[in-house]
């Protein structure tokens, strides 16, 4: 009887101990996935783009916070200096006129360099000087939402949402403000300016004088400064992405990020191809952003500064996987203005960069894809 | 010797009987109950084509082509020739409903998306969920 009943004890303590270890396993691993934060994170608009910080890793509470809040100030310090639209430095220098010049902050000095790197390593093809000439074709920001004619080239929106095409000499005159030479940098003292030369131009009496647009760089640009941050709290499985067409990928648990591109014909956005990337930047352009037909002319957002008018081009999106976010966004624009034949020589002489070339019915690619839509002939480069 | 031995084994059937239990009810917390591991995309498609996508996880919902607009962030209306139909997500519960529809019936407002689909016939209407998507889109 005795024995019975020792036997009866330590089974009972057998299966009180093992119910309380699950216990606390099950308590456990709920607690843990309650208290940390990850998924998706929205962090600001920048430049009329969502920015999304997506964490693989989960991060406290606290580190939440202080990772959402310097994030956001590092975007709203950069949408002040780079939007042509508020009372920062690049909307005071699109003011100046010709001779010149105002402070701007250290970030918008970094940009004005390496957009002049990718200007003069693609021949002009990337020139910011390009805007007013975005803005005559009803590509800026104040054709974003409910766009009422203000300036006395502006046309009325016609019932497709397409757009009158400017008159030439408009496209004339706008066309010689463009010259990314004549806007130059200096260092003063410790403070950076910007400074511009060259004339206005009059039309109808009214002057217009050269001015810039960071839209297709400063994003790029952006996902550096981010990913500077996030990597300071050491979280390292995320990836940075503005508006989808500026990313920064971190790392990824079981290896890289399964990439998509999306398909420029596909109304509903379904990928053309699959990459595996990781501890990347990717940028990419593309005619069918933001594009309006009018009679039969195809105007898009991506203008070529040579010819006044939208870019030519039988490339309809490039994409570029760098280490420099900056650089990688400057260079998906002028990629498409540069057309097939001058990207494939790019992308031959300029190997330190993946490049992806879509046009109507091939896709040229540095990288290897898979599910690549059948829609497309696919080429290796 | 005999009696301890017929005492003993009926127990220890039992004993492993309740660890195995215990075994399967930790096994289950993990696969299904813990809370990020059933993570939700709903597709709506019109007629076969998909007009809207709703990110259940990340907070936020997509629409393409003519057909679906966002009256807000997270009420979505779809218009065609067959009628008009109103779906309202909730991102807190991770849920989403048809809040109205002008077709006959009105089945698919009452309908539970958590049952696999939303389905509008009269209208070749369908909200499905479609899994986690894992993958980054670039474009």
């Amino acid at each position: 009887m005795k024995n019975l009943f020792c036997i009866a004890k330590k089974r009972i303590f057998l299966y009180f101990f093992s119910a309380v270890i699950t216990a606390t396993l099950i308590a456990g691993c709920y607690g843990c996935s309650l208290s940390e934060e990850k998924g998706a994170v929205y962090l600001g608009s920048f430049l009329s783009s969502d920015v999304y910080l997506y964490l693989e890793e989960g991060v406290s509470e606290e580190t939440h916070a202080n990772l959402l809040n310097k994030c956001s100030a590092l975007i709203e310090e950069l949408e002040y200096g780079c939007s042509v639209s508020s009372s920062g430095c690049v909307a005071l220098f699109n003011a100046l006129k010709g001779g010149e010049k105002t402070e701007i902050s250290y970030p918008v000095y970094e940009i004005i360099l390496k957009s002049k790197n990718i200007y003069s390593k693609t021949g002009g093809a990337f020139d910011p000087t390009v805007y007013p000439l975005v803005d005559l074709w009803g590509f800026s920001y104040r054709f974003d939402n409910d766009y009422l004619p203000q300036k006395p080239y502006d046309r009325q929106r016609e019932q497709d949402g397409s757009l009158a095409l400017p008159s030439d000499s408009y496209i004339t005159a706008f066309s010689s403000l463009v010259g990314f030479d004549l806007v130059s940098v200096c260092e003063e003292d410790g403070k950076y300016y910007l400074k511009k030369d060259g004339a206005g131009v009059t039309v109808d009496g009214t002057t217009y004088e050269r001015a810039v647009d960071l839209s297709s760089v400063a994003k790029g640009y952006l996902t550096d400064g981010l990913k500077k941050i996030v990597e300071d709290f050491s979280v390292k499985r995320y990836y940075i992405s503005i508006g989808t067409s500026s990313l920064y990928l971190g790392e990824r648990s079981g290896g890289a990020w399964a990439t998509q591109f999306v398909d420029p014909k596909s109304p509903s956005r379904e990928p053309f191809g699959e990459a595996e990337i990781s501890l990347k930047s990717v940028s990419t352009s593309g005619t069918y952003e933001k594009s309006y037909v009018y009679e039969g002319v195809l105007c898009h957002h991506v203008i070529d500064g040579a010819t006044g008018r939208s870019a030519d081009s039988d490339i309809v999106s490039a994409v570029v996987v760098g280490d420099d976010g900056a650089e990688c966004d400057a260079l998906s624009t002028a990629l498409v203005v540069m057309g097939l034949d001058r990207a494939l020589s790019f992308a031959e002489k300029e190997t330190d960069k993946d490049y992806i070339f879509i046009t109507d019915t091939e896709i040229y690619s540095t990288l290897a894809l898979k599910n690549v839509a059948k829609s497309y002939v696919y080429r290796r480069i | 010797m005999k009696n301890r031995a017929s005492i003993e084994k009926p127990f220890k059937i039992a004993d492993i009987a309740v660890y195995v239990l215990l075994a399967a009810v930790v096994a289950a917390c993990f696969s299904a109950g813990l809370p990020n591991s059933s993570a939700k995309i709903a597709e709506v498609t019109l007629k076969g084509e998909i007009v809207a996508r709703i990110y259940l996880d990340d907070r936020r919902a997509e629409v393409y082509g003519d057909n679906a607009v966002k009256k807000s962030d997270n009420v979505i209306i779809i218009q065609s020739e067959a009628g008009f139909n109103e779906i309202t997500v909730d991102f807190d519960a991770r849920f989403l409903k048809m809040t109205d529809s002008d077709c006959a019936g009105k089945e698919c407002v009452h309908m539970d998306i958590d049952k696999g689909a939303i389905i509008c016939a009269p209208h070749s209407l369908v909200i499905k969920l479609v899994g986690k998507d894992d993958s980054v889109k670039v474009g």
